[in-house]
């Protein structure tokens, strides 16, 4: 049994207002009001172009708002300092690691750019976390989509952030695999921390996450608790919501 | 995190990719040799013409060899988008323009050495008379490059065309390099005292100063999503 | 600036630049007395010149627009960037057409090292790398911010090149507009005066045109937007 995650430190309050987000003529997201409280666990459901992505990376602070406001703990992101990314883990649709240095090495340069002291350490503890001790001096080139897709969630865990967002996390993992991710994602939010994750499968996903939010043309069309039955539901909004648009 | 540890692990992450790939190295060293050859059968220079025109041929080598190498470095960065993981570290981008900077100083340098006897030979020329001179000429001339191109090169990083857009936006932009550069390594060619260059010298190093701090305070900018 | 007073402004700018023009004309090739050396081609200075410091004049736009476009995030900076950037390389190519054309004309050679020509050329390089840049972006504020860096660095590159050049003692060219140099009679002051205002004038009108020009397209995209909602 692995152990517990040391607590988080406070997990942050998120808030968006009225946030909209273009790319030229394409609206993104559109006018989207939620609040995140403090240790949520959301999942993000939606079609393609729904505004998952988009979504995560606005709050990761890859992307600025084009209109409206996105709050940490009462702070406009526009006044947050660099220093506050250390609070947040983001596994994007990349995986945004070098290609030409192994497993561990990669682990070591992102150790020292989030400042962990005993960077060294903290890769190996995080590598026989995710199960890639084995392949630690494997060059990434070298590894299979799915041990990619884990060094890079152990790449977002390595600072131990308060927030882990993360984008179709499940994507190139094996069932089993996917069911470990599972596991060590309830872990997470046991230990106090926000976890906003995105995904394709309706039913799959659902099941770890307290709440859940449903993402259409950029606006949400369901934000509620998880409940049973709640897959069916959705399922009927999404055709329902497809069938609007088609019209 | 302080700014120079970031910058140091950019630097220390850069220099192992290179050194297990090589890429940027031999891009430079490859098309600087084969520009040497080409400039060698154009020109065909006794060795008095050599002298005249050699500063020119060298240094438009080193800059266009430069332009290859930078958007070599930078590709590193662009696949499995690296740099989304750059934008996510809580690191200050100045660190990281830092880091980047002083891994491109350092590879065209060392490319740069390698090359010079290349030039040397091809051309009957005598380099290595005042050796403390040519190398600061190198060192100031290759900084300066270096600093537009790792901004540059992040710039045109992700554009269509970016084999293009390096190259348009930079040779513009480092042509008082090229000049200063240039006039400097003529001197030192014709033996005449390096006083002569301390306007050339002076530039230079206003021309890295200006530069280095500019680019710092605005790759934040270039940087973002 | 409502479309009632933005075509009040235009029209007094064009009547303005319009009559400039003329008089401009007029001094230039009337009132002007015949330049001693080099005769009558010698009155394609009064282009040649203020050409340059229009262009040089709108390049300084562009940086200051790239600082607000960077401070703010608003567009109407990025706007003001790209128009002052596009209506300065035509008057930067006029510089580089009318050089070359007087040079021939009057000491037999197209191109001189002239350090304030050369200056010129990088500048128009920087200004169609500026524009090309844009080109390849579609997405607005990523245009914006990555050409505001570009025009924030090639304007304060400008004077490095002009010093460069200047401090090169190989080839001491021959110096367009070396009347300058060597007095210029009160009549050709007063000529090159008037060509400056004539020039600004335009300069400005062409400014504001393209301008609204962009604003029409930013709001083209708005209404897009407003439409799938």
């Amino acid at each position: 049994m692995p152990p517990p995650h040391t607590p988080a430190d406070r997990s942050p309050r998120i808030v968006l207002q009225q946030l909209s987000k273009f790319f030229g003529r394409f609206v993104a997201l559109d006018r989207l009001s939620l609040t995140f409280e403090p240790g949520e666990f959301v999942v993000v459901l939606g079609r393609n172009g729904a505004g998952k992505t988009t979504l995560l990376r606005t709050l990761a602070l890859l992307l600025q708002p084009s209109e409206g406001e996105l709050q940490f703990d009462n702070q406009p992101v526009s006044r947050l300092p660099h220093s506050f990314k250390q609070r947040l883990g983001f596994v994007g649709h990349e995986i945004a690691l070098y290609d030409d240095l192994t497993a561990e090495e990669n682990l070591h340069f992102f150790a020292r750019l989030y400042g962990i002291n005993d960077g060294v350490r903290r890769a190996a503890e995080v590598l026989a976390e995710m199960d890639l001790a084995d392949r630690a001096t494997s060059r990434v080139r070298n590894l299979s989509r799915g041990l990619k897709q884990r060094l890079a969630l152990a790449r977002a865990w390595l600072h131990q952030p308060d927030v882990l967002l993360l984008d179709e996390p499940a994507t190139g993992l094996d069932a089993p695999t996917r069911e470990r991710m599972h596991e060590w994602l309830a872990r997470c939010h046991q230990s106090g921390r926000t976890v906003i994750a995105s995904s394709h499968d309706l039913a799959e996903s659902l099941r770890p996450a307290t709440r859940v939010l449903l993402l259409e043309n950029g606006r949400a069309l369901f934000d509620g608790p998880n409940a049973p039955g709640l897959a069916e539901e959705l399922r009927a909004k999404l055709v329902a919501a497809a069938r609007e648009g088609a019209r | 995190m302080s700014a120079w540890r970031v910058a140091t692990a950019l630097l220390r992450k850069d220099l192992l990719a290179e050194w297990r790939t090589k890429d940027v190295s031999t891009a430079i060293l490859l098309f600087g040799f084969t520009i040497a050859v080409s400039f060698s059968f154009a020109f065909e220079p006794t060795p008095d013409e050599a002298r005249v025109i050699a500063g020119g041929l060298l240094w438009l080598g080193f800059l266009f060899s430069a332009v290859l190498g930078l958007n070599r470095g930078f590709a590193r960065e662009t696949a499995n988008n690296c740099l989304e993981a750059l934008r996510l570290a809580p690191a200050d981008p100045g660190s990281l323009y830092l880091g980047k900077l002083l891994s491109n100083v350092l590879l065209l340098l060392v490319a740069e050495l390698v090359l010079l006897p290349v030039f040397g030979l091809f051309f009957n020329l005598a380099l290595w008379s005042r050796p403390g001179w040519l190398l600061l000429i190198l060192l100031l001339g290759t900084w300066g490059v270096a600093a537009l191109g790792t901004l540059f090169s992040a710039v045109s990083a992700n554009t269509r065309m970016q084999e293009l857009m390096l190259p348009l936006l930079l040779l513009p932009l480092t042509v008082p390099v090229l000049v200063a550069a240039v006039d400097l390594t003529t001197l030192l060619l014709f033996n005449r005292p390096m006083s002569e260059g301390s306007m050339q010298f002076r530039l230079l190093a206003g021309f890295d100063i200006i530069f280095t701090l500019l680019c710092w305070l605005l790759f934040g900018y270039v940087l973002e999503e | 600036m409502s479309d009632s007073t933005y075509h009040r402004v235009s029209l007094a700018v064009s009547a303005t630049a319009l009559v400039l023009l003329l008089y401009a004309f007029y001094q230039v090739f009337f009132i002007v007395p015949t330049e001693a050396k080099m005769g009558i081609v010698q009155r394609i200075f009064y282009i040649h010149m203020p050409s340059a410091v229009v262009s040089f004049n709108l390049f300084f736009v562009v940086c200051i627009a790239s600082i607000g476009y960077l401070k703010t995030r608003r567009l109407s900076w990025d706007r003001a960037a790209v128009s002052a950037a596009e209506v300065g390389t035509i008057f930067c190519a006029a510089v580089l057409i009318t050089g070359p054309l007087w040079g021939k004309a009057v000491w037999g050679i197209w191109w001189t090292f002239d350090p304030r020509l050369t200056t010129t050329l990088v500048l128009f390089l920087i200004f169609v790398g500026y524009l090309m840049l844009r080109l390849y972006q579609p997405e607005p504020h990523r245009r914006a911010r990555l050409s505001a860096v570009v025009g924030i660095i090639g304007f304060v590159n400008v004077p490095i090149v002009y010093l460069a050049n200047r401090f090169r003692g190989q080839h001491p060219a021959p110096v367009l507009g070396g009347g300058e140099g060597s007095g210029l009679a009160p009549e050709m002051v007063v000529a090159l005066l008037w060509s400056l205002a004539a020039l600004h004038a335009l300069g400005l009108l062409l400014f504001m045109q393209r301008y609204r020009l962009e604003r029409m397209r930013t709001e083209v995209n708005e209404l897009y937007r407003a439409l799938r909602a």
